[in-house]
């Protein structure tokens, strides 16, 4: 079974045929969604969270349609999200924060609740933040316990919009191992990461999808404009986002 | 324009999650077993009455004060003030004075607090991410909100009576200086038991309408541009405002 699948995902109201989405993600895939600002990589993070809803659209988690009220509640417990704003509940301390999914799962009362949260506090370096309340945090800080929030609970799939943006460089490279040891060793059947971060893209996707530029006479925004693998990334003609990152590094080597 | 949010909070169905979640939490309290919202809900309510407190007593104390002094210096002399106003004073500040005041600055506090943490939440998206870990936000976000008002308001009404009373015989002290064991009995000479249990409804009935407005523009009003706290704050204050003046002309003409 397709750890994603999403079709005729569409970002804007009535989008032609061209600007929608039709991709799945298959069992230990990384996908990151690349593209310029404003092409929609937030808003498609929001949409396969299932925050918004297209007419017509399908997005299915496990097999869980994410926009069918019968099967969401599944489709949303097999989710991990991590949204653009880390979303943090200012009235609750990291530690609630990171058992809140727990909550939901029943798992709260059964005693474990500090071992299982502070396992993923310690995963991402933040177990010293546990008894903090979130508004004190730095936002690289908030980031990483949004990320540690979204691995709660029964979490196969990942959706992650900037998941490395504000990480000092010591986090951001566990973040990184983090992420490809966990859907390498199955504990996570997937993930979707949307970024900007070429070099954070190179280390832990397998595929990548380059959304369209928006159309600046209509606005519509979504779309893949071009699709590569890993393997195929370096092909010429080079997408034009890796062509500007390659040339800069070398500039920056010379 | 971009497509549409999955979960809509329309009024009908916040009034629903907000029964589904008393029930909740009354069984998780019975059973002796609070969660964390639960803990919210506390939290709230302490958090309303320790905002709220100083500012109503003082506003019903003026309230009382001015209100005494205005009518003691336009009636003909003290002794009439004493004989005909003092024991109508009670019936006026209970029916009328002073819900008015506690609706106006109690209530009008605790929609614009509601409205704008919650559509503040919705730009920081708190709110996306407890409807993505499964929680309903009219649970977690606003329940222990307009519980902390409909509590709030009914119990800042009674203690705002004491403080009218209050101001009332301190105005008194500048002229015929009362001892306030008496001016306490004539000051509750017209306050019925049928009067005092409708200036309560009153008060608890403008604290639940006013929550619900309140949490509905908070939800439904920051869905489309979650950036426009300010403006989606100032729509749930004025039909709030409007939602009180209507509700206070009702349950008076129904009392008269």
């Amino acid at each position: 079974m397709k750890p994603l699948t999403v079709s005729n995902l569409a970002l804007v109201r009535d989008a032609p045929d061209d600007r929608r989405f039709d991709f799945e993600v298959s069992p230990g895939e990384i996908v990151v969604v690349l593209g310029r600002n404003g092409s929609g990589k937030s808003l498609l993070a929001s949409c396969l969270a299932g925050q918004r809803v297209s007419r017509g659209a399908s997005v299915a988690v496990c097999g869980h349609e994410v926009f069918h009220s019968r099967s969401r509640p599944s489709a949303l417990a097999r989710l991990g999200v991590v949204f653009q704003h880390p979303g943090l509940l200012r009235t609750l301390s990291v530690f609630d924060n990171v058992a809140l999914p727990f909550l939901q799962n029943s798992l709260g009362l059964s005693g474990q609740l500090a071992g299982l949260v502070g396992l993923r506090l310690d995963l991402l370096g933040c177990t010293h933040l546990a008894g903090m309340g979130t508004e004190s945090l730095g936002e690289g800080d908030k980031r990483c316990v949004a990320l540690a929030r979204a691995l709660s609970g029964t979490t196969r799939f990942l959706i992650a919009d900037e998941p490395v943006a504000a990480l000092s460089p010591e986090t951001r490279a566990r973040v990184e191992d983090l992420l490809v040891v966990l859907v390498g060793r199955g504990a996570l059947d997937g993930a979707i990461l949307c970024t900007q971060d070429i070099e954070f893209a190179l280390r832990v996707g397998s595929r990548f999808l380059f959304l369209k530029d928006p159309d600046p006479l209509t606005g519509a925004i979504g779309g893949v404009r071009e699709e590569r693998t890993s393997a195929t990334l370096f092909d010429h003609p080079q997408p034009p986002e890796i062509s500007a990152f390659l040339s800069r590094r070398k500039e920056w080597q010379n | 324009m971009l497509c549409e949010r999955y979960n809509r909070y329309s009024v009908t169905s916040l009034i629903w999650q907000f029964g589904v979640g008393l029930m909740m939490i009354t069984g998780n309290i019975l059973r002796r077993k609070p969660t964390i919202i639960e803990s919210e809900c506390v939290g709230r309510v302490l958090s309303f009455a320790r905002g709220t407190l100083p500012s109503s007593l003082l506003m019903t104390f003026l309230y009382g004060f001015g209100f005494a002094y205005f009518v003691m210096t336009r009636l003909p002399s003290v002794q009439v003030f004493r004989q005909f106003a003092v024991p109508h004073m009670g019936g006026v500040f209970f029916l009328y004075v002073i819900p008015a005041a506690i609706a106006n600055l109690v209530v009008i506090r605790g929609v614009v607090t509601l409205t704008s943490d919650i559509a503040s939440m919705r730009s920081s998206q708190e709110l996306d991410a407890l409807e993505v870990a499964r929680f309903h936000p009219a649970h977690f976000v606003f329940m222990p909100r307009a519980l902390a008002l409909m509590i709030g308001a009914p119990a800042l009404f009674v203690l705002g009576v004491f403080a009218a009373f209050f101001g009332a015989w301190c105005a008194c002290q500048f002229t015929f200086r009362p001892p306030m064991g008496a001016f306490w009995e004539q000051f509750l000479f017209s306050i019925t038991s049928w009067k005092a249990s409708m200036a309560l409804f009153k008060v608890g009935l403008t604290a639940v309408i006013t929550a619900f407005i309140a949490g509905y523009f908070g939800f439904e009003g920051s869905i489309l541009r979650a950036d426009t706290v300010g403006k989606t704050t100032t729509d749930a204050v004025v039909t709030a405002t409007l939602a009180i003046t209507t509700i206070n002309i009702l349950v008076g003409l129904f009392l008269d």
